[in-house]
């Protein structure tokens, strides 16, 4: 299979995409993520990160300021997704030629789909 | 069991604590410092790196109206709370709290204004108003 190209398990891919994208959630907001979780079939990946949403965010939230809460969600999510998408790329070494995202504030929660272009066997 | 009285920079450096570990618990962001200065019936709080990550990255993309709406929004909402904590500290009540940040150099400044000055052990040490602006 063309994603074994690194020769690596796709759990053993899972855990280095959890573990980077964790890092970029904790190095640059200062936040712990609860979970990463994936779904891979054919060409397409399907990430779900639980937690997302940032305390200032919760607190914005909570004093019903939803709407201010969403536009910092905005930023945040126009900052970190790209660096997930490049995450994805650079641990599976495929080219991620869509990456569709949304957070949901109320929820909690970050979906993301990439769609992966494999590279040929041959470099 | 009568309670031991600080002094009154035990009392600053108690505020100073509970201020970041109130900033950390709140806003999940330890500020690197807070220094906290009690003169008469008022209490000046600086915070130092005070932005969260989170409105850091609005300020870098040049979102600066959004980041300074968020601070403001986030210091109202964190306002209640933290007029309890330094009241629970100081044992006397909070009138009034006027706070400001600044996103350039990541630092927030308050102004608390208590009703009394707190029991400390040199009350001498506590440094009078000379002038009023």
């Amino acid at each position: 299979m063309p994603i074994m190209r690194n020769k690596l398990k796709f759990n053993k891919i899972k855990y280095l995409l959890s573990e980077k994208i964790k890092n970029i959630y904790q190095e640059q907001l200062e936040h712990e993520l609860d979970r990463v979780s994936y779904k891979l079939f054919d060409r397409t990946l399907v990430v779900i990160l639980e937690g997302a949403i940032t305390s200032p965010e919760k607190l914005l939230k909570n004093n019903d300021h939803l709407f201010l809460a969403k536009q910092v969600r905005t930023a945040i999510d126009d900052v970190i997704h790209p660096q997930i998408k490049n995450t994805i790329e650079e641990v599976m070494d495929v080219q991620v030629t869509d990456f569709m995202s949304d957070t949901t504030i109320d929820n909690n929660i970050t979906g993301a789909i990439a769609i992966l272009e494999f590279k040929s066997n041959k470099d | 069991m009568t309670q031991q009285l600080y002094t009154r920079g035990q009392l600053e450096r108690e505020l100073s604590q509970k201020i970041q570990a109130f900033y950390r618990s709140h806003l999940g962001h330890r500020p690197s410092k807070v220094t906290c200065q009690l003169f008469d019936t008022k209490l000046a709080v600086i915070v130092e790196d005070s932005i969260t990550n989170a409105e850091q990255i609005l300020f870098d993309e040049g979102k600066d109206d959004l980041a300074k709406k968020v601070r403001s929004n986030l210091e109202n909402a964190i306002q209640p709370d933290l007029e309890k904590l330094i009241e629970e500290i100081t044992k006397v009540e909070v009138l009034d709290m006027l706070s400001d940040a600044t996103l350039e150099t990541r630092r927030t400044g308050t102004k608390i204004i208590i009703n009394k000055t707190p029991q400390i052990r040199n009350p001498e040490n506590v440094v009078k108003n000379k002038s009023k602006t």
